[in-house]
């Protein structure tokens, strides 16, 4: 971590720093199959209440590299049935400093954003992350999120899984999935 | 690649989930307070920035050259600016700016990602009517693990086409009341 450190202390105390040249490392290379144009749809699980339907939408997009390739940007448009649309920027970038990816997120309607570290599970071929949540009435939440692609690199894949404090520990219902194809 | 024991790691926000369980079909703002009101930013900017060295007095200011593009995104509830920081070796810096107005803390909110630098800055802004400014405040740590806290002022002329930036940090190591001024920007309106 002193790295990191050392780059903030530079940052904010010594100076500006310039980018030796646009990033090609083979950690953001393994990002590259997010680039291009993207369609697909979610399902928004009811794991904890079966009364509930479940919520789909179809979601259209593009992932492109920005800042010289530092960051990966998807932008996202989702639409549910009744016409309704939520729209979502990403930035998934890899943290030389961290040795870790991170992803940040920001979207229309809510104020706040999402960011979280990214690690890959070569086992398994997906990269994972954790970040922290809250119920409605504040109960903590932690949630995990994989992502992956198909082996040609057109389809890419999402799930999430929550953990609600106080619940079994090993209780990690699936509450989300996305499934997109490459235009 | 590292193994999965990550959440150790977690080091930013996070207090609703990803592109899941989102309640968040747009809702209009209910406030007095919207992204609409930093909309002089929209355009194209050029200007000059200043790194200032107020610790070491042997060093001389440093200069850039900045141009600056700035739109709405996400269905106009951020602006969104591009940044270019050319300096006099012609080597130059990109960074991209989100502002919004967050309605969970009643301020605007910036965020900064950068070309060279592996971390996120986001800080709230709120306008202070006393020093007609932009008023934002964020921390960070040095090398040795202390930590500084950096002031920003953001001061908009009265046409609105000129924009000045100051940043001010202070080091737990100062002297109470130290705000060292280290860096300075100035954005003039395109036509």
């Amino acid at each position: 971590m002193k790295s990191l450190w050392s780059i903030v202390f530079f940052y904010f105390v010594c100076g500006p720093v310039y980018a030796e040249s646009p990033i090609s490392t083979p950690s953001m290379a393994s990002l590259e199959p997010l680039i291009g144009d993207w369609r697909g749809e979610t399902r928004h699980l009811r794991p904890r209440n079966s009364e509930l339907d479940e919520r789909t939408e179809t979601l259209e997009g593009n992932c492109r590299p920005i800042l010289d390739g530092y960051y990966i940007e998807c932008i996202t448009e989702l639409t549910r049935a009744d016409g309704r649309t939520r729209a979502l920027h990403s930035y998934t970038n890899y943290n030389a400093a961290n040795e870790n990816f991170e992803f940040l997120l920001i979207f229309r309607g809510w104020s706040g954003k999402i960011i979280y570290p990214l690690e890959w599970d070569d086992e398994n071929k997906m990269f994972v992350g954790f970040h922290d949540d809250e119920t409605r009435d504040g109960t903590p939440v932690e949630v995990r999120v994989e992502f992956g692609f198909s082996k040609d690199g057109r389809e890419h894949w999402a799930r999430e899984f929550n953990h609600i404090e106080g619940e079994p520990g090993d209780y990690w219902p699936q509450t989300f999935e996305m499934s997109r194809r490459k235009q | 690649m590292t193994s999965l024991s990550i959440r150790g790691l977690v080091f930013g926000v996070s207090t609703l989930t990803c592109l899941a369980a989102m309640p968040g079909i747009a809702t209009e703002p209910e406030n007095e307070k919207s992204i609409n009101d930093l909309e002089f930013l929209i355009g194209e900017w050029e200007g000059q920035s200043t790194f200032l060295y107020p610790r070491d007095e042997d060093r001389s200011p440093a200069h850039e050259t900045v141009q600056v593009s700035c739109a709405y995104v996400l269905k106009d509830s951020y602006i969104q600016c591009d940044t270019a920081w050319t300096n006099a070796d012609d080597r130059t810096r990109t960074f991209r700016l989100h502002f919004n107005h967050n309605q969970l803390d009643e301020a605007y909110q910036v965020l900064f990602i950068y070309d060279n630098w592996p971390r996120h800055v986001s800080y709230l802004l709120n306008y202070d009517e006393s020093k007609n400014a932009y008023i934002g405040f964020s921390e960070f740590e040095d090398a040795e693990g202390g930590t500084g806290e950096e002031r920003v002022e953001w001061r908009l002329s009265d046409d609105q086409r000129e924009l000045h930036s100051a940043e001010f940090n202070h080091l737990e190591t100062d002297p109470d009341g130290f705000w060292a001024n280290s860096f300075e920007f100035v954005w003039r309106k395109v036509d």
